[in-house]
């Protein structure tokens, strides 16, 4: 049997309401040479039933089974039947624009050096996205080129991750999928990142993520903020971290308090805050002091930005540059 | 003023005033603006149109805009049609349009939403609305069509459409034709 231009990776479970429109996005693909691994990770719904309808009519589509084992168990599952070098991770309630795989393959072919490439995506139904889902969509649409990607790369997960194509060897390169406890998308991300495998994204809306109650971004324990920070606390000290034991933040708010303690779990003080707050500057908190971004300096030790409110990024960032720091360097921003 | 434009296959869009052809018929309008027929769910919407039977039909052009498809629509044999817009500025380019093709009592013209439209029995229902507003209206807007009566929707991003094709399946439509555009979609249906 030869192996399609690429596989397309899917985990299910109890996706009966939305997986029809998931499954014909991939049936109105314009490349036509892709297979479907999907595994029903112990469905109780019709979702078994639609499958086999699927593969009983088109023979790209390839179905397993488990018990329910979760999602990580399910896409190690899945993985072991990719037949292809490039893979392509789809969702069982999300829509893919019929030129999405043309497009990523095509990208992936014409560029070697890159290991990930994701696309635009929009979310929908209108209705049901809220104001921080629609914030999060356009900071990920922004980030197209590899060093804005890794320049933001402890902002937030940077990619949707059924919106993704990848390289096969660079995944199972960093271990592929693994259950941390935090989302298994970043972790894999900022494996990635870490080995220095390089991202891209195609600035076109090839990728519709459908938003509804029941996704599991907005249920699972393992995409809760908290697992978040622990996260970044994780690789961040595999990074930037590394060898520190100390650290400033910037932002004495609800934010950085919960920093400071994943931080404190993860064995590093912070010693130092800075806000601009008059009404916190000269304080003591935790034993750290509180003081306004003009003091400052390149040697001052690793710094992280905490602040939590939407649009302080940018400002922070233009603040740093004028005093002389250089982000990556002298500090980076995990909000 | 703009340059004349052809739209389907036999339509001409023109500023008023402009000598007709004789090998197309012209639908006058205003202003080259959106709705005028440049928008490709405008454009596909005319070239099903065509296609279709109308006849001697009645209609409801929901979301009517500039009026452009209920213009085609006499001009593709239909009797007479209702004309809604939630915008005023709509409804106002809708009427002048119409008095440009010397359309009269043939559309009657409101501003409002479907709330307004008490009637029902429709031969064909037009609307080039958002996905998301098909979705929420999707029973309230079958209910205005008569058994056997045709459903045009256009308007539909992509990551609406199974899910328009989907509910109108529900309540009672069958789909006839599904074309998926650059952008949007349209959606052919026939009430059962």
């Amino acid at each position: 049997m030869t192996s399609p231009k690429l596989s397309t990776l899917m985990a299910v479970r109890n996706e009966e309401q939305y997986l029809a429109a998931a499954l014909d996005s991939l049936r109105r693909q314009t490349l036509t040479d892709w297979e479907l691994v999907v595994v029903d990770d112990g469905s109780t719904d019709a979702t078994a039933d639609i499958l086999t309808t699927y593969a009983d009519k088109d023979q790209r589509f390839r179905v397993f089974y488990q018990p329910a084992d979760g999602l990580v168990s399910a896409l190690k599952q899945g993985w072991k039947h990719c037949r292809s070098e490039l893979i392509a991770r789809m969702d069982g309630d999300d829509i893919c624009h019929p030129q999405r795989f043309a497009r990523q393959y095509a990208f992936l072919t014409e560029h070697p050096d890159i290991d990930l490439v994701a696309t635009n995506i929009r979310h929908f139904p209108n209705q049901q996205v809220k104001g921080g889902m629609r914030h999060y969509e356009s900071w990920q649409n922004s980030l197209v080129e590899h060093s804005q990607i890794i320049r933001d790369l402890f902002v937030e997960s940077p990619f949707t991750q059924p919106s993704v194509m990848f390289r096969k060897t660079s995944v199972e390169s960093v271990g592929g999928y693994r259950d941390m406890g935090w989302g298994e998308d970043y972790d894999l991300w900022l494996r990635l990142a870490l080995a220095g495998h390089r991202f891209a994204r195609i600035a076109e809306t090839l990728f519709f993520w459908r938003e509804h109650p029941v996704r599991l971004t907005h249920q699972a324990e393992e995409f809760s903020l908290d697992a978040f920070r622990r996260c970044k606390a994780h690789f961040l000290q595999q990074s930037y971290l590394k060898g520190h034991t100390k650290v400033t933040l910037w932002g004495v708010g609800q934010e950085g308090k919960a920093w400071r303690k994943v931080l404190l779990a993860a064995g590093i003080d912070v010693v130092h805050w800075i806000d601009v707050d008059p009404g916190k500057i000269g304080q003591i908190i935790h034993q750290a002091p509180v003081t306004t971004p003009e003091t400052l300096k390149p040697d001052c030790g690793p710094m992280l930005i905490t602040i939590g409110a939407r649009g302080a990024r940018q400002q922070v960032r233009e603040k740093c540059t004028e005093l002389g720091l250089t982000e990556g360097a002298n500090y980076v921003c995990v909000t | 003023m703009y340059q004349p434009f052809n739209i389907g296959k036999q339509f001409r869009i023109v500023p008023a005033g402009t000598e007709p052809l004789s090998d197309r018929t012209d639908i006058v309008m205003a202003r080259g603006a959106f709705g005028s027929g440049e928008h490709e769910t405008t454009a596909n919407c005319i070239d099903i149109m065509e296609t279709l039977d109308l006849a001697g039909l009645t209609f409801l052009d929901l979301g009517s805009g500039t009026g452009i498809l209920s213009l085609a629509a006499l001009k593709l044999g239909a009797k007479c049609g209702l004309c809604v817009d939630i915008e005023t500025a709509a409804v106002k380019s809708a009427r002048l349009n119409c008095e440009l093709n010397e359309i009269g009592s043939e559309i009657e013209h409101r501003c409002g939403t479907l709330e307004l439209v008490t009637e029902s029995g429709f031969d064909l229902v037009l609307a080039n609305i958002y996905g998301d507003i098909l979705l929420a209206l999707c029973f309230e807007l079958v209910a205005k069509v008569k058994p056997g009566g045709i459903l045009l929707l256009s308007g539909i991003l992509w990551e609406y459409n199974y899910d328009v094709q989907n509910k109108f399946e529900r309540a009672g439509c069958k789909v006839v034709k599904n074309k998926l555009l650059e952008e949007f979609s349209t959606v052919l249906l026939i009430k059962g």
